[in-house]
């Protein structure tokens, strides 16, 4: 059969034979896509994913309200980090496109004039405002308490190390001051005592500085938990490993201009005991019991309050830690190595710590923090900034998914990772997936966008402050995080397990 | 020897022959097909990953498209559709002398982002053990042969395409 344009059925035959080929591609296509549904299906059943699907907070708006005036004490490496999450920086190398904070920094006060100037210096730009003007550059004070009693400042920072929080909180409440607080709240448990009934009854907008109080993970995880999915948990195991120079807390060699001229070290010191000045001492002061609690309060305390925050664990029956300086044998008197064990009988768990300084090779990092692992009876969580979830291979809550395969111990059975079209909550497709996502590799954020939590924790002070209501960082929350820890360096530096006393709200 | 000798010629194919390029011409197609639809399916799927992890002279270039929002979304846009139309075109015999092209520029730069050459080692795992030749080298090399022996004209769209072309000589 010829056509005209010398086509013939044998050459349309021929031009479609591989027809069939994609119906076979589209077939295969379609059970594949159903074999994993059912699967889905199948979990989804235990676990109802939807309602963990996260909404995604709009952070574009500007922070609408008078303007607020704020002060900061502190310009160190914290201080400043906190400036730049505010704003008030001079390049605009983070992500400056959130909502305008409508906020100004008309004080700034550092015994270190170098860091006084610095924080001067930032004053004068805030990347969040769509405008190029320069703004009036914060005035320099030499004592905070003049900074606190200034009528230019409504609400106050405060970045200085933790020798000095208590008092200052103390002093900001009375000069009527709002307060955003850095962790760890205080030195000793005694402060923590006084701050918590100080902070109770004072009529100002408190924040305390746990920036992880807006991680979306453990909002989820807290609704994961809520659903028992992990069965009964029994260990909750945190982690601190560093291992270098600045995770040890030596940063100022080479760095910083260390002449005492520029040091007002008798103010610095404060109550604390005469010692003869030492850039050591000034710089690296995290590595000093009389200035802060060691590993516990710097490192501990974002653990504590991340399980905190899921969990409500409030504070242990008791705390036993151990430890030593075994690798920086500098001029420290804290701890390099630390282990803790925090005991609730009540709950019938226990929560441990394990901290080196010494090494950065061991476990599951994101972002260069460890995660948190809970252990339940019939699955476990990989905490951090993502979430896995894995089944217990001897669980009996799901023995019977265990057997037909649709869950296994390799692979986990829910995740969370941020960024992710489906909201960020699934039931696990593809292991290499997953693999990859745990690497940091896979999820370019939609938009490009990667949240600063410490712009969150700071806006979320910040609104409270303008429209009412109680920011995440509660006082409950400090006092909980603050006992805790000093119990663990009260254990440690006793030698001695310590228990708390919740009739007395005293640790003995 | 023009062209059209050469298409000719291959008319010359022993059953056997001819049975052989055309289930390799499916066999790529439909795995090049596969891969492109997975990514369409995936609005997650991003290349950021693998060009993150280049090695190589290329390094430096793979990583600066990972790096830039805007040349990403285009390389995306490229593998998605790209490995998608041409899978289907193998499988459909549809100009399959541009779309092998195409296919071996693909993934001769999948190679040479991440060849497996003494020294080199990657994050993302690999599922099996390579010395200079992996599989994207030996699936540029069958693409080459599919370039060289052409059997779209005898079964797949170029033979209606061309023929009509061509007024039925």
């Amino acid at each position: 059969m010829e056509e005209k344009n010398g086509l013939n059925r044998r050459d349309f035959l021929a031009g479609l034979a591989s027809v069939p080929v994609f119906g076979l591609f589209i077939g295969s296509y379609l059970s594949k896509l159903g074999f994993y549904s059912d699967k889905k299906k199948a979990i989804s059943s235990e676990i109802n994913l939807d309602s963990l699907r996260q909404e995604e907070f709009d952070i574009t708006q500007t922070s609408k309200g008078d303007l607020l005036r704020l002060g900061i004490i502190g310009v160190g490496s914290r201080g400043y980090s906190v400036l730049e999450s505010l704003g008030f920086s001079k390049t605009s190398t983070k992500d400056y496109s959130h909502g305008d904070l409508n906020v100004r920094l008309t004080g700034v006060c550092d015994v270190y004039d170098v860091h006084a100037d610095e924080g001067t210096a930032l004053s004068k730009y805030n990347r969040f405002s769509k405008s190029n003007e320069t703004l009036p550059a914060a005035q320099i004070y030499k004592n905070y308490r003049e900074m606190l009693n200034s009528n230019d400042i409504d609400a106050v920072i405060i970045t200085s190390p933790d020798h000095w929080h208590a008092q200052m909180v103390i002093d900001a409440v009375q000069a009527g001051k709002h307060i955003y607080c850095e962790k760890c709240l205080t030195r000793t448990i005694e402060e923590t005592y006084t701050l918590n009934d100080v902070l109770s009854n004072a009529n100002i907008v408190f924040q305390y500085g746990h920036q992880n109080r807006q991680q979306k993970s453990y909002e989820v995880a807290r609704e994961i938990l809520q659903k028992e999915i992990l069965g009964k948990i029994s260990v909750i195991k945190t982690h601190t490993n560093r291992n270098n120079e600045r995770g040890a807390w030596l940063r100022h060699i080479g760095k910083e201009n260390t002449d005492p001229k520029l040091i007002d070290w008798k103010q610095w010191l404060g109550a604390a005991k005469y010692e003869p000045f030492t850039p050591d001492r000034f710089f690296g002061w995290q590595k000093f019991f009389e200035y802060s609690g060691g590993l516990p309060a710097h490192m501990f305390s974002h653990e504590y309050d991340a399980i905190n925050q899921v969990l409500d664990l409030g504070i242990p029956k008791s705390v036993s830690a151990t430890g030593g300086i075994y690798y920086w044998k500098d001029t420290r008197n804290t701890p390099d190595v630390f282990q803790a064990a925090f005991e609730y009988p009540d709950k019938e768990l226990v929560l441990t710590y394990d901290a080196t300084l010494a090494s950065s090779s061991t476990g599951m990092y994101e972002s260069g923090a460890k995660v948190k692992e809970l252990f339940g009876s019939d699955a476990w969580m990989r905490l951090g900034m993502n979430i896995d979830v894995i089944v217990d291979r001897h669980s009996k809550k799901y023995k019977q998914k265990l057997t037909k395969g649709i869950i296994s111990p390799n692979v986990p059975f829910l995740t969370y990772y941020p960024g992710s079209s489906s909201g960020g909550v699934d039931a696990v497709t593809s292991a290499s997936q997953k693999l990859y996502a745990s690497q940091g590799l896979v999820y370019t954020y939609k938009g490009g966008k990667k949240v600063d939590v410490t712009y969150l924790h700071l806006r979320e002070w910040i609104d409270a402050i303008r429209n009412g209501g109680t920011p995440s960082g509660t006082i409950k929350t400090a006092f909980e995080d603050s006992i805790t820890c000093l119990m663990a360096t009260k254990s440690y530096v006793e030698k001695r397990r310590v228990e708390w006393d919740p009739v007395n709200q005293r640790v003995v | 020897m023009t062209t059209n000798v050469k298409e000719n010629s291959t008319k010359h194919y022993s059953r056997f022959q001819l049975s052989s390029l055309l289930l390799l011409r499916m066999l790529i197609g439909w795995h090049l097909l596969y891969e492109g639809v997975v990514k369409i399916a995936n609005p997650d799927w991003s290349a950021a990953a693998y060009l993150k992890d280049s090695k190589w002279i290329f390094a430096g270039l793979f990583n600066w498209i990972a790096a830039i929002p805007e040349a990403l979304s285009v390389v995306n846009f490229i593998n998605m559709w790209g490995l998608t139309v041409i899978g289907f075109a193998l499988i459909a015999g549809l100009l399959t002398r541009y779309f092998i092209i195409g296919g071996i520029v693909l993934i001769a730069s999948y190679y040479v982002a991440a060849p497996p050459l003494v020294g080199l080692s990657y994050m993302l795992p690999s599922e099996g053990s390579y010395l200079i030749v992996n599989k994207n080298l030996i699936e540029i090399a069958a693409l080459l042969v599919l370039l060289a022996l052409p059997t779209s004209r005898i079964i797949g769209l170029d033979r209606i395409l061309f023929k009509q072309k061509d007024g039925g000589k």
